[in-house]
């Protein structure tokens, strides 16, 4: 019966704990998506704050594993003192032996832990390389590459040996550990030869047979208790650090809140000046930006135009404060940008950026970006304006289809194009008082690519915009263009200004036109 | 799938990866039932000793034999344990590796295929998550470890009474019964929660990858992220606590019949001293047997629990690794040159899908032509060339490679006579050269400092701290460099030149290009392709001048395959609407330019 009740509710209060943890993952997760975006293009952020990821990742370790151990604490040392007292009392030397083990176990248990802990880096530096194999060589994506090139065996060889270099380091704390343990051999045969023969020695000089068997079974159950009492501490300490980091990761001011100055209203356009900016990426050597000023009037329809590397979308990153400049301003209607609260900031800008990634929701849920209070009308009209509307009107569920296939099979995959049209869409139901455009239309044809730039005008209506493209044509329908190159600022002025200065706008525009320009020859 | 297939596959990739494996398992079972078999046996010649003859030395013996018996196996254990805590992680990996090896060797439209995505984030999560394939092989042998220890304590027991066991295996028979209702539900069980947990893997997965975190910030969906995730969360553990309280209820009879069979145990074992049978040593002994025998049925009763479970979780990995290698599927014929590529009738969809992309299209490229593939987003540009890489099978229609049918060759020589840059192209954590040359490092290779100046990116190298040896990206390692995209196009061309294929294929090659470098690619190419076969894609329609033919596509059909002078001739075409939409941005302009040059 007590065993019964006993199982029962440790599985009654098993998911309890489970819901704790849960909690803890949620507010992980709310704080990952909250600091700063520079930690994501880190290469290290996740490496370092792996413990504190580690410390909500499953049942049986971190916050719950404690959770879990914390409860059968009571229970053991209770029994164990009991037991304790129960022996002690027959002989104190048969538990001065077995506390002697014990104490030369978990001393051995916490040696070989800080070992391991010695070794943490190195390990999860090689954890880092074979984890990449073992990403890499699974992912999809780089399927046609592995095959064209020929490069299966090359991935498999290097994989096997970063398995190899990973196995060594680890066998290094295996070794530790395994040669230590010869110690606790050493206080495990005291402590049986202690037992055994005083207990012996007892029977013999005339305690009952009963007696006999009885202390046995109660040694053993203690020195087991006492092990597992032993374990459950060390472990606790151990899993202890995964909390600790996890409490600082919670704990630690990771630049998600910014200032205080809200967004401007919507209808108003943004007047932007970078203030002798000075950037580079974080852990590179490389200066993105020298002392880099240009004022956006409020209203503007600039084109930021370079070469490959000039920092065209480190611009970007800038303004919308997801990375802060080194040195110098950035100002918005007058303010820094480092004013504003980060949330509102983000609020003022719709972009659309290179890379556009579809995540699986529906399409007006990919659009409005919440999954409640969607305007429906205003999706249509956004689906209207980028030209998708019929494309979307096709699928069975229209706007409520899923994207990707990963969550649901009958969900819609759109092609590069159609994806780009989508960000653009997104773009424009976010509404804000700042567009940004960064080369919007590299995946589209020559006639979606027209659709764009003619349209330009009403997606951008009352708005500041800012228009990055490597086809120059598209400069054409904004009022001034700003070159930038390795360190700044070359070139700026309107279209018919740089075309007469020329300089390498000219340059750029001319080689960019010239094959049309015979092809229209020939036409 | 059968359950015996997929013991047998398992076991056959890990016997594969290392039989020592086996044998450390092996070894590691025997010592922990040896030790147990010992501690039943030994305190009963200690006690008897005890209560006949104190006869010192013969006690000294059998203490130090207990005693002895314990160091012994402690050290065994310990040993084992050595053994496999490494092993087991050399053969973790060893298993992704054969899995990785798999993937990048079955026929590529496997990889294109949602099911089989499917498929492999289900066998990833089993062999990560669930540790599925150490877990069988240790379930496997504790099975036969315990059965072992269970038959040991049986033949003990039989010399006491028949009673005893046939009391004993009925209660065994009870517990199975329970054992058997509860692993019927926690199949059925685990089968239901498989795709609320890829849902909840997926948006969890999101909220790590850093590719959506601009999104996430700048459209504002922290919300909308954190509350779908966190309701996933609750959604499980919601599943969990109904499989939690199903299962206390079962283990807690279970429980009880334990105690029960205790119970019985000591009742008859102590009945029979009371009659006189047997002495205290054997009562001691006898007790402990049975006791231990409960306990080792319990864990039998574990283990084949858990091992069906973890079967259901292999299920996938079995699968994925049961598709057939590419090599498997191909032809035998060595090809060493492509001359001319010719599509016949060939109509293809996108597995899964009932969009025909190609529809019934036949054409021809001679040797050494250079032709450009032009159309509309979708018209099957892409998948014109995915074709020809043979990365798919057309549905109906050939398409022949020196009038042969392409899937006559064999894949290795077929694969190397094609060099290509496709649009979302990958580039490797390896050193810059190594990505070029796709072969280990060996010496300088003059062949790549070439290249490196054709595609102009000599300058950037040079810059680096270790020049083309180094690392690109920074996953790998921190000391890599990262990339823009359009720097990363121009290595992904570099590969391709360095290749030296026959057959050259470029697929937006520089959509992320600034003019300048594009122009220099373009006019650098057919230079740098000389008299090879190439087929280039591309949204610029200036590109297409260059080429000898163009291939209009058009909703899946060519509509026009011809020079660029002839298809601008007709102003109705789609060719001549494409171009000129681009031109006209840049006639007037262009003008202008020539002007200012003129006045200079």
């Amino acid at each position: 019966m007590f065993s019964f009740i006993n199982d029962l509710l440790y599985h009654f209060a098993y998911p309890k704990l489970t819901a704790l943890r849960i909690n803890y993952l949620g507010d992980q997760v709310v704080k990952l998506l909250n600091i700063d975006y520079k930690y994501m293009e880190s290469a290290t952020f996740f490496e370092e704050r792996n413990m504190a990821f580690e410390a909500t990742s499953s049942n049986n370790n971190g916050v719950e594993g404690i959770y879990h151990k914390l409860f059968e604490l009571p229970k053991l040392t209770l029994l164990i003192l009991v037991l304790s007292v129960f022996i002690g009392l027959r002989s104190p030397f048969i538990l001065l032996a077995i506390i002697i083990n014990i104490a030369a176990t978990s001393f051995v248990a916490i040696i070989v832990q800080k070992y391991e802990y010695k070794y943490k880096e190195k390990l999860s530096k090689h954890q880092r390389k074979v984890d990449y194999y073992g990403k890499t060589s699974k992912d999809f994506a780089y399927g046609k590459d592995v095959r064209l090139y020929d490069l299966k065996n090359r991935i498999l060889d290097n994989f096997n040996m970063e398995i190899q270099g990973y196995v060594d380091v680890f066998k290094l704390i295996k070794n530790k550990e395994y040669a230590l343990g010869f110690i606790t051999l050493l206080t495990l045969l005291a402590s049986d030869i202690a037992t055994y023969g005083i207990l012996t020695y007892l029977t013999v000089k005339g305690m009952p047979i009963a007696d006999f068997s009885m202390y046995i079974i109660a040694t053993s159950t203690l020195s087991l208790n006492m092990t597992s009492l032993s374990e459950n501490i060390t472990y606790i300490m151990r899993e202890f650090l995964y909390v600790r980091d996890l409490f600082k990761f919670f704990d630690d001011d990771l630049g998600e809140k910014g200032g205080e100055r809200l967004a401007l209203p919507s209808n108003l356009p943004l007047d932007i000046e970078f203030d002798h900016v000075t950037f580079k990426y974080p852990e590179t050597d490389n200066y993105i930006y020298e002392d880099f000023s240009l004022k956006i009037p409020a209203g503007q329809k600039l084109a930021l135009v370079g070469i490959n590397g000039a920092g065209k979308t480190t611009f970007v990153k800038l303004l919308t404060g997801l990375f802060t400049p080194d040195s110098g301003r950035i100002l918005i209607n007058g303010h820094d940008i480092s004013e504003y609260k980060k949330s509102e900031l983000f609020k003022m800008f719709a972009a659309v950026f290179q890379e556009v990634n579809i995540m699986a929701f529906t399409i007006a849920e990919n659009i409005a970006c919440s999954l409640e209070n969607i305007d429906y009308d205003k999706v249509d009209k956004v689906l209207k304006q980028v030209g998708l509307y019929d494309k979307v009107q096709e699928l069975e569920k229209g706007v409520n289809t899923m994207m990707l296939k990963i969550i649901d099979e009958e969900g819609t995959v759109f092609s590069g194009g159609e994806s780009q049209k989508l960000a653009i869409a997104r773009a424009l139901y976010k509404g804000g008082n700042c567009v940004i455009m960064d080369e919007p239309t590299a995946a589209l044809d020559a006639l979606a690519e027209a659709e764009i730039y003619s349209e330009f005008d009403t997606l951008t209506e009352g708005k500041t915009a800012i228009y990055i493209s490597h086809r120059l044509a598209s400069t054409k329908f904004c009022d001034m263009i700003a070159l930038i190159d390795g360190t700044g600022l070359r070139e700026y002025g309107t279209h018919d200004e740089l075309m007469k200065l020329g300089g390498e706008y000219h340059k750029m525009f001319v080689i960019q036109g010239k094959y049309y320009q015979e092809g229209g020859d020939v036409a | 799938m059968k359950n015996s297939k997929k013991i047998k596959l398992v076991m056959s990739l890990v016997w594969s990866i290392s039989p020592r494996y086996f044998f450390l398992l092996l070894f590691n079972s025997l010592v922990f039932s040896g030790q147990i078999l010992g501690n039943v046996i030994l305190p009963k010649f200690l006690i008897d000793e005890l209560m006949s003859g104190l006869d010192q030395s013969k006690l000294m013996f059998w203490v130090g034999a207990i005693v002895g018996n314990n160091l012994v196996f402690t050290f065994l254990k310990k040993t084992s344990k050595r053994l496999l805590d490494v092993k087991e992680k050399e053969v973790f990996w060893q298993i992704e590796r054969a899995f990785a090896r798999k993937i990048m060797s079955v026929e590529y439209w496997h990889l294109e295929d949602p099911d089989y995505l499917d498929l492999k984030e289900r066998a990833s999560f089993a062999m990560q998550n669930q540790s599925a394939v150490p877990r069988l092989i240790n379930g496997t042998i504790e099975l036969l470890n315990q059965t072992i220890t269970v038959i040991g304590l049986i033949a003990i027991m039989l010399q006491l009474s028949w009673v005893l066991v046939l009391g004993l295996f009925i209660t065994i028979l009870v517990m199975l019964l329970i054992q058997g209702s509860f692993s019927g539900y926690q199949q059925k069980f685990f089968g239901e929660i498989v795709p609320i947990n890829r849902k909840y893997n997926y948006y969890g997965g999101i909220v790590f990858d850093k590719i959506y975190h601009k999104d996430f910030r700048l459209y504002d969906m922290n919300k909308m992220i954190g509350d779908t995730v966190i309701s996933y969360n609750k959604e499980i553990n919601r599943w969990f606590i109904s499989f939690f309280r199903r299962m206390g209820v079962f283990m807690g009879l279970f429980q009880v019949v334990v105690v029960l069979q205790t119970v019985f145990a000591y009742g008859f074992v102590g009945a029979q001293t009371l009659d006189g049978g047997i002495g205290i040593g054997d009562l001691t002994m006898y007790v402990s047997s049975a006791i231990q025998f409960s306990s080792s049925i319990t864990a039998l009763g574990t283990i084949l629990i858990s091992i069906f479970q973890v079967l259901g979780y292999l299920e996938p990995f079995v699968e994925l690794m049961s598709v057939p290698d590419e090599a498997a599927c191909s032809g035998r014929k060595v090809i060493d040159k492509v001359d001319s590529i010719r599509f016949e009738n060939v109509t293809f969809s996108y597995p899964k899908t009932d969009k025909k992309v190609l529809d019934n299209i036949s054409f021809e490229i001679h040797n050494g032509e250079k032709v450009s593939i032009v159309g509309l987003n979708g018209a099957g540009k892409s998948t014109v060339v995915k074709l020809i890489c043979r990365l798919y099978h057309p549905d109906s229609g050939t398409i022949y490679i020196n009038d042969t049918d392409i899937f006559e060759y064999e894949h290795t020589s077929y694969l190397a006579c094609i060099a290509a840059v496709f649009q979302d192209f990958k580039l490797f954590n390896f050193s810059i050269q190594e990505n070029i040359t796709c072969r280990p490092i060996e010496e300088d290779d003059n062949l790549v400092d070439r290249i490196l100046d054709e595609v102009e990116i000599t300058d950037k190298i040079k810059s680096l701290p270790k020049g083309v040896k180094t690392l690109f990206g920074k996953e790998y390692d921190t000391e890599g460099v990262e990339f823009s995209g359009g720097q990363s196009q121009k290595i992904a061309i570099a590969r391709a030149l360095y290749k030296d294929a026959s057959l050259v294929i470029l697929d937006e090659p520089t959509s992320a290009l600034d003019p300048i470098a594009e122009a220099e690619i373009y006019e650098n190419f057919n230079s740098m392709v000389g008299e090879k076969t190439a087929i280039y894609i591309s949204h610029r329609m200036s590109s297409s001048v260059f080429c000898d033919r163009i291939l209009v596509l058009n909703n899946g059909v060519i509509e026009a395959y011809d020079t660029h002078k002839e298809l601008m001739d007709n102003t109705e075409g789609l060719y001549y609407k494409l171009f000129t939409s681009q031109a006209t941005n840049y006639r007037l302009e262009a003008e202008l330019g020539d002007m200012n040059v003129s006045m200079n």
